[in-house]
């Protein structure tokens, strides 16, 4: 196994493609930070809210990030996809014929980075939504470094379900969009369903919001599809032709 | 020794193989040959654990490839020209597949070196042309220094010099007791490089013998030269009666297939022919995997029960 964690960590950064998108999640979830920030704070420059109103960083922090799972969801298809796409997953299996070491040393390379990444977003997304905020900063019910690894978590459960989905799917723009509408597009539903997809799930745990049920349930959510996603990618991986 | 046990593959409604049981000697370089859709892919990816057989066991020294404990440093196998992402360089590519299977660094760039690849190792491998990512293909099955060897047209795109190094590379393989297995369609190469030869036809197993068995399956041609053009017909019925065919391919040039120039010299001596050359074209690799093919699919289209076994027989 460590022998298949070497060779993917080394695979994922012989690439530009997958440090382009995880560039692109810290930067697209900080500018959007900042964003919602900043136009809270202009909707009381222009007498729309009160002067006295405040906004928590977390509130303009949690659609941040779901929006940079869009672009997380493109790193974690690219570990998997881009094999099938450039047909390199014949050599790979070539060289580990056990391709359920195959599967996980992906995953793990995955949800490593994915952690860290989401931790290091989740930091600097905060500081810079407090930037933007202002004076208008409510105070946090928690401290950063819980919000960042609550996104961090988020994030390496994400990275399992997308990696899973490259494996059935086997194609970059079909997994890709059946990985937003999971992360994303099922926030559209009514909420009583929505709760129970990963887009809500992730929703809730990162806002630490026990509305619904108590926050960790929603991590619980979006383990519980990526543990079946990747049950379900594991079987089919080892049965079919490469 | 590679061993196909009954094997049959279907893809969806498609035979690519049919009950196919060969062995691979160790020690030989053996051709795979047949034409396009006779299996010879799919033989080769069933061996490497790529596709799962439908029915039977395909083997390497009694193990399947899924089980090699060490896979990489036991098969060395090369099959597409394109099997790196293109925009990783051609060093990383075999870095990861090194240290997938535990080969140190240093054979990196050994086999790199080897291949001739040194000049461009670091550039992205999607800029290689053919040939340097046939090459690419190469090392990655060399990495392992394996005592097998699986090769899918690896010819195709190489220079002259490229060519002869894989033939003699393939030659010293063999040579030191490992198996070879090779593809090509490139039949005179073929033909200078394999020892043993595998012929596939539409999924079934057409001959399994040496180059020397399927080359002489066919007879040699001798090419006849005289100036007594007016004796040609003479000379051609005498011949005929003596059971060879004669083309009389321009005045006074007769091509004669079924003899020997001694007992074609002594025939034109009984009728009064004056030769000027008698000249022998040995019979080629090309023409026996022609014949061979051509009779089996006749053979087949003549609505035999069983079509496993051209003329050199597939029980061998």
């Amino acid at each position: 196994m460590m022998r298949a964690l070497r060779a993917e960590w080394g695979k994922t950064f012989s690439l530009l493609s997958p440090l382009l998108c995880l560039v692109g999640t810290v930067v697209l979830v900080l500018v959007t930070a900042a964003s919602l920030g900043n136009d809270f704070v202009h909707d009381i420059g222009t007498g729309d809210r009160p002067a006295q109103a405040t906004m928590r960083a977390i509130d303009a922090l949690g659609p941040a990030v779901q929006f940079g799972l869009l672009t997380l969801a493109a790193f974690a298809m690219v570990l998997i996809t881009a094999e099938y796409s450039s047909g390199s997953i014949r050599s790979t299996f070539q060289a580990q014929p056990r391709r359920a070491v195959v599967l996980a040393g992906k995953t793990v390379v995955g949800v490593v980075v994915g952690f860290l990444s989401g931790c290091a977003t989740a930091g600097l997304g905060l500081a810079a939504a407090t930037l933007a905020l202002a004076g208008h900063a409510a105070p946090l019910a928690e401290t950063p470094v819980v919000t960042m690894l609550r996104v961090g978590a988020v994030f390496a459960a994400a990275v399992v379900l997308l990696v899973a989905i490259g494996a059935i799917l086997r194609h970059s723009v079909g997994t890709l969009c059946v990985g937003v509408v999971l992360l994303v597009g099922m926030l559209a539903l009514p909420s009583s369903v929505s709760v129970w997809t990963p887009a809500g799930g992730a929703a809730r745990f990162i806002v630490a919001s026990d509305a619904d049920y108590p926050s960790l349930v929603g991590l619980l959510v979006v383990t519980a599809w990526a543990a079946a996603t990747y049950a379900i990618a594991s079987v089919q991986l080892a049965r079919r032709d490469a | 020794m590679i061993c196909f046990d009954a094997v049959t593959k279907h893809y969806g409604a498609t035979t690519a193989l049919d009950a196919v049981t060969v062995q691979v000697r160790s020690g030989h370089v053996t051709g795979l040959l047949g034409p396009n859709g006779a299996g010879k892919s799919t033989a080769m990816r069933l061996l490497l654990g790529l596709d799962r057989p439908t029915r039977g066991r395909v083997t390497i020294d009694g193990i399947p490839y899924a089980r090699l404990p060490r896979p990489l440093q036991t098969v060395g196998a090369h099959l597409d020209a394109r099997s790196y992402h293109p925009r990783r360089s051609a060093r990383a590519h075999l870095l990861a597949l090194a240290r997938y299977a535990g080969i140190p660094s240093r054979r990196v760039d050994e086999v790199i070196e080897l291949v001739g690849l040194e000049s461009v190792a670091r550039r992205r491998a999607g800029s290689f042309s053919l040939g340097m990512g046939q090459r690419l293909g190469i090392a990655a099955a060399l990495l392992g220094d394996p005592a097998v060897l699986v090769l899918d047209e690896p010819m195709n795109g190489l220079d002259t010099d490229g060519v002869r190094w894989i033939r003699l590379l393939l030659k010293e393989f063999a040579s030191e007791g490992r198996t070879v297995l090779v593809s090509s369609h490139l039949m005179a190469e073929m033909h200078q490089t394999v020892d043993r030869v595998i012929v596939m036809g539409k999924g079934r197993l057409l001959a399994d013998c040496s180059t020397d068995e399927l080359v002489s399956s066919v007879s040699d041609v001798v090419v006849l030269r005289t100036p007594d053009v007016a004796a040609a017909p003479g000379l051609t019925r005498a011949l005929d009666r003596a059971g060879m065919s004669v083309a009389e391919t321009s005045p006074g040039e007769l091509e004669i297939t079924g003899g020997t120039p001694a007992r074609i010299g002594d025939a034109a001596f009984d009728e009064g022919m004056r030769v000027h050359s008698l000249s022998v074209t040995p019979a080629t690799l090309e023409e026996g995997y022609l014949r061979l093919v051509e009779d089996a699919f006749e053979f087949r289209r003549a609505d035999a029960p069983s079509a496993s076994g051209g003329p050199e027989g597939a029980s061998r």
